[in-house]
């Protein structure tokens, strides 16, 4: 199955206000991409001493990051601009930075990074082997990731402290001192197949999910949902595989699975802008939106409710910004009359306005 | 080959709900009906209304440009899909932007759900479980030819509220010939009736 987003590449849009974002945003969104890229080789730079303790046998990951990086804020740019973000980018940046908002709502942050971010609870509430599987994804992503960049941006480095320690560096700094043949050196040598072996357990959890769920089966793409999932365990297997060529073959097929492995990542990581993995990029903005609405809606003297029935509505500034946001793509739902914006009643008013303008229509007949 | 949707007729509406219990055994929002069938006047009338999700196509699927986090697709066929789970925050944009309000929130879970015409039975050919159950033929699945040829009424996909006009990939079934059901105008109609007298519904059968 083929999905498409209303997004500025998508030709379902054509008509809306945000088709020509590509056109608007491109140059400017191309630039900061760049931008980006030159950034991480700066860091490289600066966090391997001008490429002094730069591992040149990395270069093909170094490279492939710098230009996952130009991608992402690329694709990122685009995406912030677009009416509906973009709105709440700005607002959530104004409230982050109230110093009113700091006093009332200091734990918020915290708590929703928690929440949404670091233990996804959110999802426990979807089902809880949902959440087991995704927590054993993102942690095993996050952590490889954590461990991985630094490493090959040369920011990581060891040096042997005779008689038989290691000196772990980072940008240069003294970070950390260890026995070679300690727990703690095991541990370290070995982070990546932690994380390979987490990420394992989540992708069987997930794969389990898609191949059973029968809903799934129908609406889960390839490229999208499957393609990342499949590059993901691949990352995970090939890079076990090379502690075990290196542990318990004799170090057989290392260079034929260091190749595939860094294929793979690679893969993996300029493909995160265009797929299911974009998430990891996006999720953040819920903490930007719980800021928002909490805000805003504890602000409002009386609150804002529902025109016909009363019942509560967000906020008056969420259904101000709605109708800005539908204005800037070319919608209006005043219904005249001074009945308001149909923006302005509960969903359920909505659907009973309809029908009672259904049941005008009939002479209030129905069956 | 033509293209099959639905055909919602409200004034066949009974209320029995079958749609509801039909539409929770769905694969892809198992234990959770996405139609909902509303009281349209409770203090005068039985009279009720089944709304499903209408597929927006010009403008294209509200819900999903309002939304922040381009979680709502589409499909080639123009089925506007429920909320990507990975992506949705829970902004209740599509909630509030939705002209026919449809879709549904879980705060708790940070998911929007909404009908997507029973994707996973159309794609095979089947009809939406609401269809499939719909004892009076309110809620009617094929194609537009099909309809004119085995139903009355007058099948019309232009719904206007206000100045804003929407072109659903589902049909609203009208009693007489009309391009399109104008909400606004309508209601204004339905105050001034009230404001004459009390209008009480009149018993009509079907023939």
């Amino acid at each position: 199955m083929s999905l498409s987003q209303p997004s500025a590449s998508s030709p379902l849009i054509a008509t809306d206000g945000a088709a020509g974002s590509v056109a608007r945003h491109g140059l400017p969104a191309a630039a900061a991409g760049v931008g980006a890229g030159l950034i991480v080789v700066l860091l490289m730079w600066a966090g391997s001493l001008g490429f002094r303790t730069f591992d040149a046998a990395l270069i093909g990951y170094a490279v492939g990051t710098i230009f996952a990086a130009a991608a992402i804020v690329y694709r990122y740019t685009l995406w912030i601009m677009r009416p509906p973000t973009w709105r709440y980018f700005k607002a959530g940046w104004v409230n982050f930075f109230s110093w009113r908002n700091f006093r009332h709502y200091t734990l918020l942050i915290p708590v929703a990074w928690w929440r949404d971010i670091f233990a996804q609870t959110f999802i426990r509430k979807r089902s809880t082997r949902r959440w087991v599987m995704h927590l054993c994804l993102f942690w095993g992503v996050v952590l490889s990731c954590c461990i991985t960049f630094p490493l090959t941006f040369g920011w990581f480095r060891f040096t042997f402290v005779p008689p038989n320690d290691y000196q772990l560096w980072f940008f240069g700094l003294p970070l950390l001192r260890f026995a070679v043949e300690g727990l703690l050196g095991f541990t370290i040598y070995h982070g990546l197949d932690w994380t390979a072996a987490l990420l394992i357990v989540g992708l069987v959890l997930a794969f389990g999910r898609r191949i059973q769920d029968a809903g799934l089966l129908t609406l889960q793409r390839f490229t999208f949902d499957l393609m990342p999932l499949v590059l993901l365990f691949a990352i995970a297997v090939t890079g076990l595989a090379l502690t075990a060529s290196s542990t318990l073959w004799q170090g057989r097929f290392y260079w034929f699975i260091s190749l595939t492995h860094e294929v793979v990542v690679v893969a993996w990581l300029l493909a995160l802008p265009f797929a299911k993995f974009f998430h990891i990029i996006e999720r953040p903005a819920s903490i930007g939106v719980t800021l928002y609405q909490t805000v805003n809606q504890e602000s409002s003297a009386d609150g804002e409710s529902c025109k016909r029935c009363g019942r509560e509505l967000p906020s008056r500034q969420f259904i101000d910004d709605l109708r800005g946001t539908l204005t800037d793509l070319g919608q209006h739902y005043d219904l005249g009359d001074g009945q308001g914006w149909l923006q302005e009643y509960c969903p359920t008013c909505k659907r009973v306005l309809r029908g009672q303008a259904y049941y005008q229509l009939m002479g209030k007949r129905f069956l | 080959m033509a293209i099959k949707t639905m055909f919602v007729d409200p004034s066949r509406c009974i209320g029995c709900r079958a749609c509801e219990a039909a539409c929770r055994e769905c694969d892809t929002h198992k234990g959770e009906s996405m139609i909902m069938v509303d009281f349209v006047d409770r203090r005068h009338s039985v009279a009720t209304q089944p709304t499903l999700c209408m597929h927006c196509e010009d403008p294209v699927a509200p819900c999903a440009q309002v939304c922040p986090v381009l979680a709502i697709m589409i499909t080639p066929e123009g089925v506007v899909q429920q909320a990507e789970p990975s992506r949705c925050i829970a902004c209740r944009n599509c909630v509030y932007a939705c002209p026919f309000g449809v879709p549904k929130i879980d705060l708790e879970a940070r998911l929007m759900k909404k009908c997507n015409l029973c994707y996973d039975r159309t794609v095979q050919g089947l009809k939406p479980w609401c269809a499939q159950a719909c004892p009076t033929g309110a809620i009617w699945y094929g194609d537009y030819e099909e309809f004119i040829n085995q139903r009355r009424g007058h099948p019309v996909r232009r719904t206007v509220f206000g100045d804003q006009e929407v072109r659903t990939r589902v049909f609203h079934v009208l009693p007489e010939p009309a391009d399109r059901l104008d909400v606004s105008a309508l209601l204004r109609q339905a105050r001034q009736d009230l404001s004459r007298e009390e209008v009480r519904e009149e018993a009509w059968v079907l023939d």
